[in-house]
């Protein structure tokens, strides 16, 4: 499945218009499979962590715009400022991340997988219908 | 200026204005203004790879059988309550003919300005996505929760009413 389009970042709604994705708890799922219209489960908790993770990346790019436009204005301040930027980014990432295996059980994941990929063995194919 | 940064006068070496697409065009812009024909995966520095707008989660009136049948489709509904799959009951519900192909739908998803409404597009994508996935998967599932070994093969065939929106949409 597309993770941006589909199954993750196109996949998240709000509990409290007002609040947004600004709260973790605020997340909710559009579509699921299994139990991941319950916030709660795993399904929802595997997903949820990924948006929230995503919701941060504005900082990446505004980093890496500021980063640029301050090289090339030879600009020594605003070049830290956006290295600041960066780094600050990647640790509240990186702690949005840390809570992935609170908000979905590991084992919960060997179900959940079944409609993501199927599995190596799997022998679906999409072709031409005959007629 | 940085090349990898868009200038609103951008020209070419022949002092041309360039007609090249150009990626960042929207980078610093506000979403909030965007038009939705815009690839909602369009990059700003106020929305990261997040898309522009939140996703839609109500579908265009035309797509109600499609929203119908993936409300009902997981396992656990909103409510609660058993869906199609919990019951393997998604393939012979497609089988028996409760989804229209609405492929030509699509074509009349278009903002104001004539263009494609990728961002409705792109929730009916995430929709058909989502039932593709289920209906070819289903028997693995099965499979998976009356504890046989493995995942087993999943259906081989899928069928018009699926895959052709869901490649028309993917296209657009």
């Amino acid at each position: 499945m597309s993770y941006a389009a589909a199954y993750s970042l196109y996949n998240y709604c709000f509990h409290d218009p007002a609040i947004g994705a600004a709260e973790y708890g605020n997340l909710r799922l559009i579509r699921a499979f299994e139990h991941g219209l319950d916030p709660t489960s795993s399904e929802a908790g595997f997903v949820l962590t990924h948006v929230d993770m995503v919701k941060h990346s504005s900082g990446l790019v505004k980093g890496a715009v500021d980063l640029l436009r301050a090289a090339d204005e030879s600009d020594h301040a605003g070049t830290v400022h956006a290295f600041d930027l960066l780094l600050s980014t990647m640790q509240v990432v990186e702690k949005s991340m840390e809570a992935m295996w609170t908000h979905s059980k590991p084992k919960d994941y060997l179900s959940s997988r079944t409609f993501i990929f199927g599995n190596p063995n799997h022998q679906v194919v999409i072709r031409k219908h005959p007629s | 200026m940085s090349p990898y940064l868009s200038s609103p006068t951008s020209t070419n070496g022949d002092g041309q204005t360039s007609t090249r697409h150009d990626p960042f065009k929207q980078l610093e812009n506000d979403p909030a203004v965007l038009p939705s024909s815009l690839d909602p995966f369009t990059i700003t520095t106020s929305t990261g790879f997040l898309p522009l707008h939140p996703p839609s989660t109500k579908l265009p009136t035309a797509f109600h059988a499609l929203a119908d049948i993936v409300d009902y489709m997981p396992i656990a509904k909103v409510d609660g309550t058993p869906g199609l799959l919990a019951t393997y009951a998604l393939g012979p519900t497609i089988d028996n003919g409760a989804l229209p192909n609405l492929t030509m739908e699509l074509d009349k998803l278009v903002t104001g300005d004539g263009l494609p409404d990728l961002s409705e597009v792109t929730a009916i994508f995430r929709d058909y996505a989502f039932l593709a996935s289920a209906y070819l998967l289903e028997p693995c599932w099965e499979r998976w929760n009356k504890g046989l070994e493995g995942y087993g093969l999943g259906r081989e065939m899928l069928p018009a009413c699926i895959a052709g929106p869901l490649v028309k949409s993917a296209n657009l």
